[in-house]
């Protein structure tokens, strides 16, 4: 370079500059391998993500595949205070009992009897509607006489049919 | 089991989502800014005062610029997740702006700090042997043009991005302000006047911190605190804190003039929920009384011993500080304390101290620039060009 030339003092600037643009180049490349390669195809997600879900097994049935073999606890249920309920909802997917594509029982139906599990309803909280049947498990089980057990709510509620 | 609620809430009204750790955020974000301003002041505009000043602040911006995403990753369920906001960012969100206003203006600051500290780098590199003299020559990118020319284009570069790091540093901490300003279901934080409001919050801590760490680091350097430095960064303290103070009573004033339903749930939140953090601490507090004590350095400038003005600077700029982080706490968290359904309220809310976003993570991460800033300090000085 030509010593009179004034860029001749500016060699740091253009290794800094260099050295940044190696930078941005980095960050650049370096971001588009992390980026999925469906990503934005409908909108900011994987495009992918759409066919992974619509092609996972279908684990729920309805009421109407419980009351093929349970019609007595199906009845009970449809007259009772939880009506408007999913069986599935307390019991799980039926897949969990029933093989869907061959019909076949594979295993027993999980039974849940923790009173968690009402309390996911009804523990009594400001947000809940006042109307809506909710309380404290606690004060509730002992004021009625009960014992504090894991399984209190099943003393006395039959969850088909509550009163 | 449940904090106390009044009134009707909705479930998702319950629980305080956004905790101290986004207090924290807009708080370092905002000392950044601030430390920002006061080395500009110098760089760009040539103000002569700032100069003991000029990298020393620049050293500081740094320091809380390189922690200032760290209550964000810690907030995050999944902190491996957060970099996706830079890797894919969804452009109808605001939030998309944090990567690209960040990285740019970590670098422009970068570069600022590379360009004002080059010749200290090489003379340092000179001076070196070993491993020492590898990192300071790496430092220097291997150049070690320290003539006349050089430094006249470095002052010249460092005076173009300190141009466009202010713009920079606006964006970044207006957007954080932004983030809360355009949520329009809660009239706490629904308000165009909520950027600007960060902002000037943002160069008063900014400004604030800066008097407390340069008084400090002069007393263990054993050397003397310049007064014009300190006369003139009270005058402008005393300023933006003018401006902060006027645009939050603004804020206030017209939802209380214009009556509007909102002003039913925001009057109860200013007088019970954040009647502390808010009237006492954010108004009267951090407020009001370092207004008159600045007010009183200012307007008395001359007739003043330095003592007395070092010490009423110290003071009202730890009030201040302690206003700002007030005011981001009755921000973020006053934000929370009220139901959406405007009928319903949460009347307490007091972090953990050992929790995971507790009291002591905050204080933990807070910590951690004044370390950076200490091995900043070690590796380039930043009061070297005073003592010569």
């Amino acid at each position: 370079m030509n010593p009179e030339s004034p860029l001749i003092h500016a060699k740091h600037v253009f290794r800094a500059a260099i050295l940044l643009l190696a930078v941005l180049i980095a960050m650049l490349l370096g971001r588009s391998l992390f980026v999925p390669e469906t990503w934005g195809e409908f909108g900011p997600y994987r495009g992918a993500a759409v066919a992974e879900h619509r092609d996972k097994p279908i684990r729920h049935g309805g009421n109407d595949s419980c009351a093929m073999c349970h019609d007595a606890e199906y009845a009970e249920h449809a007259g009772g205070e939880h009506a408007s309920v999913q069986c599935e909802s307390c019991h799980g997917p039926v897949a969990f009992h029933v093989d869907l594509e061959e019909g076949e029982v594979v295993a027993e139906m999980p039974v849940h009897r923790s009173r968690e599990l009402c309390e996911l309803c009804h523990l009594r909280l400001e947000a809940r509607p006042a109307d809506f049947p909710q309380v404290d498990v606690r004060e509730h089980v002992l004021s009625n006489g009960g014992e504090f057990t894991p399984d209190a709510c099943f003393e006395c509620h039959d969850p088909h049919s509550p009163i | 089991m449940f904090p106390e609620l009044t009134g009707f809430l909705f479930p998702n009204d319950i629980h305080i989502h956004w905790s101290l750790m986004i207090v924290m955020y807009p708080y370092i974000t905002g000392l950044v800014a601030g430390a920002f301003l006061v080395s500009s002041l110098y760089h760009v505009f040539g103000r002569e005062e700032f100069k003991p000043l000029g990298r020393f602040a620049l050293a500081t911006a740094l320091c809380f610029l390189a922690v200032a995403g760290l209550p964000l990753l810690n907030h995050l369920g999944h902190p491996e997740r957060g970099i996706n906001v830079i890797i894919t960012p969804n452009f109808t969100s605001a939030m998309a702006g944090f990567g690209i206003l960040y990285a740019s203006y970590f670098i422009v600051l970068l570069l600022e700090v590379w360009f004002v500290f080059r010749v200290d780098i090489i003379d340092t590199a000179a001076r070196s042997r070993g491993l020492k003299r590898w990192f300071f020559a790496a430092l220097a990118l291997g150049v070690y043009d320290t003539s006349p020319e050089a430094q006249a284009l470095d002052r010249k570069i460092t005076r173009v991005l300190a141009a466009i790091g202010i713009p920079m540093a606006c964006l970044l901490h207006g957007y954080v302000g932004f983030l809360f300003g355009a949520l329009k279901a809660n009239p706490w934080w629904s308000t165009p006047l909520m950027p600007v409001i960060f902002l000037f919050s943002a160069m008063v801590s900014g400004i604030a911190l800066l008097i407390v760490l340069y008084q400090v680091a002069m007393k263990l350097k054993g050397m003397p605190i310049e007064r014009n430095a300190i006369s003139a960064m009270a005058r402008w303290l005393w300023l933006f804190m003018i401006m902060s103070l006027t645009m939050e009573l603004l804020e206030i004033m017209m939802l209380a003039y214009e009556r509007a339903e909102e002003w039913e749930v925001i009057s109860h939140l200013l007088t019970h929920q954040l009647s502390f953090s808010f009237i006492s601490l954010q108004m009267v507090g951090g407020g009001l009384i370092p207004l008159i004590l600045l007010g009183i350095v200012v307007l008395m400038d001359r007739y003043m011993d330095d003592r007395i003005r070092n010490t009423l600077t110290m003071v009202s700029s730890l009030l201040l500080l302690l206003q700002v982080l007030a005011m981001r706490w009755n921000v973020v968290i006053g934000g929370q304390m009220f139901s959406k359904s405007m009928t319903g309220f949460r009347e307490t809310y007091v972090p953990e101290m050992f929790a995971k976003e507790g009291i002591l993570a905050a204080a933990l991460i807070f910590f951690i620039p004044f370390v950076l800033l200490v091995i900043f300090e070690k590796v380039l000085p930043t009061f070297r060009h005073l003592e010569s």
